[in-house]
């Protein structure tokens, strides 16, 4: 503190009145005068002082006497005139704006830009480029929702959505004063939840998506539109949230309400809605409906219902899986891979369904003569088998000549000792026929047999469920593959390709039945679809809120 | 003393930031079940707006009994900061799409670092000032740099006919004149460089050699002179930087309520809740 200065000197006695409007000229040259320039600025000094006239007693003329004080210098030098007028008069100054006036002033001047900087921006004609509180989503934008706005309101742009853009800007309070809520009306504000309509779901939302459910139908309150899709924060809408769905589903006492009101619905309300000709999976609902809270799927989501205990593929073709993926099976010296049958559609979203023209008929060619392997029995079609086994004779002639065995009665000949020989290992035509509809499995046909008589055949029960009929009338089951086997969540197999099929499917290994539902658990979604995982694990990644019960469109006004 | 003031700054730290956080959490929390959380947060950032505004005028108003205004400074400062958090609850977090959302929200953090800035600028200052000794109002500067001006013209003139040498006038006239007129080195005092003042001084030691003692006499009350105009004028930048920054700080505020009631207006006219249609 060695150069610290002392304060300069000062009468202490004179008060400065930094809270005026205006200052005297002359101070900042340090010179102020007394009085200080009057309320609205002007210089109201003529002289430094008002001499007094001292009369002692018995004078007549008197003596002028100076009067400045002496905080201003005292009585000065050259006194006042012989007509008492001061000997210092003031050279009048321009006042000067004091530093809070002029912080006033700017305060005005701003005050005055901004609003009119408003009243140009939402006057011009970039109105709805500067009042837009960001981009809209495609949808919501264009020369497609400018045909449909003008179809539906009568406007274009904003007005499809916002009443108050049909109005002029002068409009634009009284409605913000009728929205509802309205200004001020806070208690209105504080009790409004998201599980109410607002007028924009009513008025601009709901007319025109039309076909939209809201969501499952036991649910007590539908959310409002604008509680999900956030408009205006950029090109493509924002997901719902976790918390947005949390709302509900980890609430037990909604989810209760949830419950009350589902048991009353039939369960085949609760059927998502496919594509026409979708053949889907239907898990069994839970009496009490899926209405267990959680927080998100790796915190307490259920096990999906597709893989819940006791559920069972009731198509009834014979496919063990395990068999097919094990050592015994080959096809050109290699294992079977899943690939080898299972591929992706167009789409690669799903898988094709397996045919037997493309993935069966390599190993069970359905041929029934050892000596003539050229020979198969049609798949497809019970009555096709029936006409091949009523008509061998012609078909072994037919093949004959194929053969290369033209003379007709060499051909008569040859076909006449492969029938026998048929006749001797699988037997005569009916029996030939019983055991190519009916027979589950040729090593069970007679054991008596010999061995070189033993069928050899598997025929159309081998893999499918056939009943019979009459006699030897027989009706195979279909199989039935769904196209969707787990219809409340989307899954898309591209997206995975990453992964080995038996790291999601991994019971099918060890599948023993066709009946067995290798779909992956939700343990093995979670590995990835988690927080730890890293991969997304929001609701949205494979729900929808929406329960399309008809064709989601875009109405225009009837 | 300095221990209390120390607890209390932590305290209000500490409740300033568990409120914001609270909000934080609040409105996460709340977020999916009241429909209206952006307006309420608005409205009460509107209000501490207003709040915040008062404290302008409580000083405007000094007669009425509103409290002291140190205290309404430290509310001012805490609130000032709360208010922050208040907007990134409001705006949940994103940046502004819309070209008035921008605007209004630049204007906002302009206001915010103004202030920050100002108290900041407040806190520092005044050490500085305290520092460097020389502590005067504001107001008076001018007037007391008349006098010293006075005194070191008079000092010049007079050592002209007492040691019939012109040369501390001429010194004065030649480096003096225009340092005594009015404020200087503006700039300089405000980055606390004594450069200018060490050129000065340096002057003064090259003309003092030339001199004979009784001059020197002189020239060193002139010096002492001009060494405490200099200080004038380091208080003269220091204090009216703390004024000026409300030149901006204040107009900024007033602008920025502007813009907030078309905000208003434009979310109640185009919000989920506005008007029938026909």
């Amino acid at each position: 503190m060695k150069d610290q200065l002392p304060s300069p000197d000062f009468d202490r006695g004179r008060y400065e009145r930094p809270n005026e409007d205006w200052l005297c000229g002359h101070a900042c040259e340090g010179r102020p005068c007394r009085l200080g320039p009057d309320a609205k600025g002007n210089c109201c000094s003529t002289a430094e002082c008002r001499p007094t006239l001292v009369l002692q007693p018995g004078e007549t003329k008197g003596l002028w006497k100076c009067t400045r004080p002496r905080e201003h210098g005292g009585p000065c030098a050259e006194g006042p005139a012989p007509d008492g007028a001061c000997g210092c008069p003031i050279i009048p100054c321009s006042p000067q704006r004091s530093l809070r006036n002029l912080r006033g002033r700017i305060t005005w001047a701003t005050l005055a830009l901004a609003l009119a900087f408003l009243l140009v921006a939402v006057a011009g004609p970039w109105r709805w480029q500067f009042v837009s509180p960001g981009r809209l989503s495609v949808a919501h934008r264009g020369a497609g929702f400018d045909r449909l706005s003008r179809e539906r309101f009568g406007q274009p742009g904003c007005a499809g959505c916002h009443q108050a853009a049909e109005a002029g800007v002068g409009q634009w309070l009284l409605v913000a004063f009728n929205s509802d809520p309205g200004l001020l009306q806070f208690s209105r504000l504080a009790r409004a939840t998201t599980r109410e309509e607002t007028r924009m779901d009513r008025q601009n939302c709901v007319p025109c998506h039309r076909g939209y459910e809201r969501h499952q139908p036991d649910v007590v309150h539908a959310h409002s539109c604008s509680s999900c899709h956030l408009e205006h924060q950029g090109t493509r809408m924002r997901l719902p949230t976790d918390e947005g769905c949390a709302h509900c589903h980890a609430d037990a006492a909604t989810l209760a309400s949830f419950a009350a009101r589902g048991g009353k619905i039939p369960s085949s309300h609760f059927d998502p809605p496919l594509p026409a000709g979708t053949v889907s999976f239907q898990s069994p609902r839970p009496p009490a409906g899926r209405v267990s809270a959680f927080r998100s799927f790796a915190e307490g989501h259920p096990e999906f219902a597709v893989r819940a205990s006791g559920t069972r593929d009731p198509d009834t073709l014979r496919f063990p899986h395990a068999l097919h993926l094990g050592s015994t099976v080959s096809l050109g010296g290699k294992a079977l891979a899943c690939a080898d049958c299972h591929q992706p559609d167009t789409a690669g979203a799903f898988m094709k369904w397996p045919s037997f023209e493309a993935n069966c008929r390599a190993c069970h060619a359905l041929q029934f003569d050892p000596s003539n392997p050229e020979l198969t029995l049609p798949h497809g079609s019970v009555e096709a088998v029936r006409g091949i086994v009523r008509s061998l004779p012609l078909l072994y002639t037919d093949l004959a000549r194929r053969k290369g065995i033209v003379q007709a009665d060499a051909a008569a000949e040859w076909s006449r000792q492969a029938q026998a020989k048929i006749r001797r290992t699988l037997g005569g035509g009916d029996q030939l026929l019983e055991l190519a509809l009916f027979t589950p499995d040729p090593r069970t046909v007679d054991p008596k047999l010999s061995s070189d008589r033993r069928a050899q055949l598997a025929g159309c029960a081998y893999c499918h469920e056939v009943k019979r009929d009459g006699h030897h009338l027989a009706t195979v089951t279909p199989p039935v593959i769904p196209d969707r086997w787990m219809t409340g969540g989307r899954f898309d197999h591209s997206k995975h390709v990453q992964q080995s099929c038996v790291e999601c499917h991994a019971s099918a290994a060890a599948s023993a039945s066709a009946a067995d539902i290798n779909l992956p658990s939700k343990a093995s979604c979670v590995r990835c679809h988690s927080p730890a995982g890293g991969a997304p694990a929001g609701c949205a990644t494979c729900h929808s809120y929406h329960l399309f019960k008809s064709q989601p469109s875009m109405a225009a006004k009837p | 003393m300095k221990h209390l003031f120390l607890v209390r700054r932590t305290v209000l730290t500490l409740a300033t930031l568990a409120i914001a956080v609270g909000l934080a959490v609040a409105a996460r929390r709340l977020a999916p079940q009241f429909r209206n959380l952006a307006y309420l947060s608005g409205w009460f950032l509107f209000a501490v707006m207003l709040f915040l505004t008062a404290y302008n005028a409580r000083k405007k108003l000094p007669f009425l009994p509103l409290g002291k205004s140190s205290t309404w400074l430290q509310l001012h400062a805490y609130v000032g900061w709360l208010s922050v958090a208040i907007l990134f609850v409001h705006v949940g977090w994103r940046l502004p799409g819309g070209w008035f959302e921008t605007a209004l929200e630049i204007l906002f953090f302009a206001v915010a670092a103004s202030g920050v800035a100002g108290m900041v600028w407040s806190r520092f200052v005044p050490r500085r000032l305290t520092a460097r000794g020389g502590e005067v109002l504001f107001e008076r500067i001018p007037v007391i740099r008349r006098s010293l001006q006075d005194r070191a013209e008079d000092l010049a003139l007079k050592s002209v006919a007492a040691a019939r040498s012109s040369a501390i006038a001429d010194f004065y006239i030649a480096h003096l004149a225009d340092f005594f007129r009015g404020p200087a080195n503006y700039w300089q005092h405000l980055g606390e460089s004594r450069a200018p003042w060490n050129r000065i001084e340096s002057k003064f030691d090259d003309l003092a050699r030339f001199l004979d003692p009784e001059q020197r006499k002189v020239l060193a009350q002139v010096s002492d002179l001009a060494r405490q105009k200099d200080g004038l004028d380091y208080q003269h930048a220091l204090q009216s930087s703390l004024k000026l920054w409300l030149f901006v700080h204040v107009p900024l505020t007033y602008g920025l309520l502007v813009f907030t009631a078309l905000h208003v207006v434009l979310v109640y006219g185009f919000s989920i809740g506005a008007g029938f249609r026909p």
